[in-house]
């Protein structure tokens, strides 16, 4: 665990045709930014999406970007997370998340 | 400004895909995002701010190349005239450079390295940071490494915590910019716990300018230097690459990821194109990228320029030797400050650091010295403090407060048989940091002697090591050849043979090692530094080894080149008459001239100095031995000065 994957879940359930939001906690202003792989998308998708400055500011947060999972078919699946930048090799954080689609 | 996204927004977007949003979350409940790095103040927006005056608004510059720069903009003022120059420039009145890169100008760089900010939203600070490092070597020809961490901390942010430049310049002009060894950048959110000493260690900064028009910050860039700027950094920003300008991607999913803080270190009118340095690591070109005229709100706001700075003693150390100083002192912050002996009494000298460059006496203190003393500055509030060699054959520790003021009796302390000039430097160990001192003693050895950095301020002798040495001088600097995280000691001597040896000293063994003699016939103290020649940047290569010694009259300069690694010392120089001994040794603001004091035959002071196109005689000054100093005020030779450019000291 990390100060980046501290609050994301091991695993997590959601219905079919329903979607879960998790905040990730970024590091966008170093150029780092976060993605998102699956075992199966034929069980569950996941995407990131960049939530771009609140109106009116919000105060200073560490969650700069959302995971959104959506369950396609009852099954499991793993997403695999990333957090790093797009022009180096190595990671600042990585977490694998279990999707229990029912 | 984006429209707000919250979960309301995201179950509309999901639905429209036949996604049902878990129904526990509140519509009203916004997706927060931390604001990159820059935080929702922007920078004042450019129509604001109006045009500005250049000509009022910039210093005078010590940097030649500048000063023909500005000649030729028409912004020249009187105290920019360089050093030793009595004639009046015509002005001028061209236009700007259509384009100017501060890495790559005047034939070399003027940009101190890449930094990387990772993992923390702080671009805020290594923009400040980078705008103080660049701006002290265009206008005091040295390279420095100044803490980010300084900067981020001291303002009291957190990693993710977004800024903005308008604090930054208070921070700065408040409190100055101190070294990493003060402070150095943290990832952790540490509590800020710089060292002690501080103020005594930090570049002082005056607030920024804001420069809102395009033309006058390209005119500022031309005339002046680098600025900061805000930018809005979209999602196809982190894939720049380099070799050609970036445009932000209009398509719709390239959404605005914030506000971020570049330095601006030149543009190109020919590709319409700022030349930005980014805080990212190796990211885009080398760490820059060319952001596009007006490209994703880069003109939309005020850019910050950065004139006057004041530097501090401890980044400047190895700069200076012997009884000769450029401390922050003056208009222009480059005054140079002396000190000499007569009939057993010290004189404190100084020079303005503007045209005409009168120098003047200031107080006369103590009554048992027995040559020109060893000076610097140092991390104690910016004092003055020099060791001589007394009348009893010891070593004789004075200070001044270094705004002014009375000279205070430091104390007796050294060998009970010294028989030479000291060289004495405050050293790394420590915050505030050692004195280090070594000086010759009867029996022809070199005494190491180190005065610990809190009460009760022992001296204490540390080796004796060397033989058959003839003189000592003020040839003593802590050099950046680090061991054990810290910085070698590195000496000059003259052996009884009259040659000039090298000794030095590595934090690994404690042992200080004998290094290869050179030169020949010399019978009188070496001065000697670690100046900043055959530097790229702050990163290295080692700056050169630079020594001045009086041989027959005239002054031999000696030359070791660390920058390439050879390690040789060459002989590069011989001129002067009627020398008896060179006395100082300075690397200072004037574009890197060399400038040294000699004491000449007949007991006067006289300064030389070295530019691109030799070494050059300057004034004498002082009394001839064995009268008392005359008291000169330095008005009596403010003939051509602007009046109002010199501050009280």
């Amino acid at each position: 665990m990390s100060r980046w994957t501290d609050g994301l879940p091991d695993t997590l359930r959601v219905g079919v045709g329903q979607a879960v939001v998790l905040p990730l906690t970024g590091a966008v202003g170093a150029g780092n930014s976060w993605t998102a792989t699956d075992d199966d998308a034929g069980v569950a998708t996941t995407e990131v999406l960049l939530a771009p400055p609140a109106t009116p500011p919000a105060a200073s947060s560490e969650a700069s970007e959302v995971l959104v999972v959506t369950g396609v078919r009852p099954g499991r699946t793993v997403a695999h997370l990333r957090l790093g930048r797009s022009w180096e090799t190595t990671d600042l954080a990585r977490h694998d998340l279990a999707i229990d689609v029912g | 400004m984006p429209e707000p996204r919250n979960i309301g927004w995201l179950r509309q977007v999901l639905a429209a895909q036949g996604v049902t949003l878990r129904a526990d979350l509140p519509d009203h409940q916004v997706i927060t995002q931390h604001p990159l790095g820059a935080d929702e103040t922007r920078p004042p927006v450019a129509s604001t701010i109006g045009r500005i005056d250049l000509a009022r608004v910039l210093l005078p510059t010590a940097n030649p190349q500048l000063v023909t720069r500005r000649l030729a903009l028409g912004l020249h003022v009187v105290a920019d005239q360089p050093e030793g120059e009595g004639a009046e420039p015509p002005a001028g009145g061209g236009a700007r450079a259509s384009a100017v890169d501060w890495r790559n100008r005047f034939g070399g760089n003027w940009i101190t390295s890449i930094r990387d900010q990772n993992p923390c939203s702080s671009c805020w600070a290594f923009a400040g940071t980078a705008l103080v490092e660049a701006m002290l070597k265009i206008e005091h020809a040295y390279w420095t490494r100044l803490s980010e961490g300084d900067l981020h901390d001291g303002v009291g942010s957190r990693c993710a915590d977004g800024n903005n430049l308008g604090n930054v310049s208070t921070f700065l002009s408040n409190h100055g910019l101190a070294d990493p060894g003060c402070w150095p950048y943290h990832t952790d959110d540490a509590a800020y716990a710089p060292t002690s000493d501080r103020n005594g260690r930090s570049v002082r900064v005056p607030a920024f300018t804001w420069i809102g028009d395009v033309e006058q910050q390209k005119q500022w860039i031309d005339s002046t230097g680098p600025i900061a700027t805000w930018f809005d950094v979209y999602q196809d920003f982190d894939g720049y690459s380099g070799g050609y300008v970036y445009r932000r991607s209009t398509d719709p999913d390239n959404h605005e990821r914030g506000g971020h803080f570049l330095l601006v270190v030149g543009y190109d009118d020919g590709q319409q194109a700022w030349i930005c340095k980014n805080s990212w690591g190796a990211w885009g070109d080398h760490g820059y990228v060319l952001v596009g005229y007006g490209e994703a709100g880069i003109d939309q706001y005020a850019k910050a320029g950065l004139t006057g700075l004041n530097p501090d003693p401890w980044t400047k150390r190895r700069l200076h030797n012997g009884n000769l100083y450029e401390s922050g002192n003056g208009a222009a912050h480059r005054n140079f400050e002396a000190v000499s002996v007569h009939s057993g009494a010290v004189t404190s000298y100084w020079r303005e650091g503007t045209s005409p460059f009168p120098w003047a006496s200031d107080k006369t203190f103590a009554a048992d010295a027995t040559h020109a003393p060893t000076l610097t500055g140092t991390t104690y509030d910016r004092n003055l403090e020099l060791v001589y060699r007394t009348t009893g054959n010891r070593l004789h520790h004075w200070w001044r407060a270094g705004g002014g003021g009375d000279w205070n009796d430091g104390g007796v302390f050294g060998p009970t048989d010294t028989a030479g000039v000291p060289g004495f430097v405050q050293g790394d160990y420590g915050a505030p940091g050692n004195f280090e001192v070594v000086v010759r003693t009867a029996d022809g050895r070199l005494a190491h002697w180190w005065r610990i950095d809190g009460a009760p301020w022992t001296w204490q002798e540390s080796a004796r090591f060397g033989a058959n040495i003839a003189y000592s001088g003020p040839s003593l600097v802590q050099g950046d050849y680090l061991d054990g995280g810290h910085g070698n000691l590195e000496l000059v001597a003259v052996t009884t043979a009259g040659a000039l040896q090298h000794f030095w000293r590595s934090e690994h063994d404690g042992v200080w090692h004998d290094g290869p003699t050179f030169g020949a016939g010399v019978a009188s103290p070496p001065v000697m530094i670690q100046g900043q020649y055959g530097m790229h940047d702050e990163a290295g290569p080692h700056g050169n080894f630079e020594l001045c010694v009086a041989v027959g009259g005239a002054v031999q300069h000696w030359w070791r080149d660390n920058a390439s690694g050879s390690m040789v010392w060459r002989s590069s120089a011989t001129f002067g008459h009627d020398v008896a001994q060179v006395v100082g040794l300075v690397e200072g603001s004037f574009g890197m001239n060399l400038e040294i004091l000699v004491r000449r035959t007949n007991g006067q002071l006289q300064h030389w100095w070295r530019d691109g196109a030799g070494w050059h005689e300057g004034p004498t000054f002082g009394p001839t031995d064995p009268r008392r100093p005359v008291v000169r005020k330095p008005t009596d030779v403010l003939t051509k000065l602007d009046t109002h450019l010199i501050r009280p000291r």
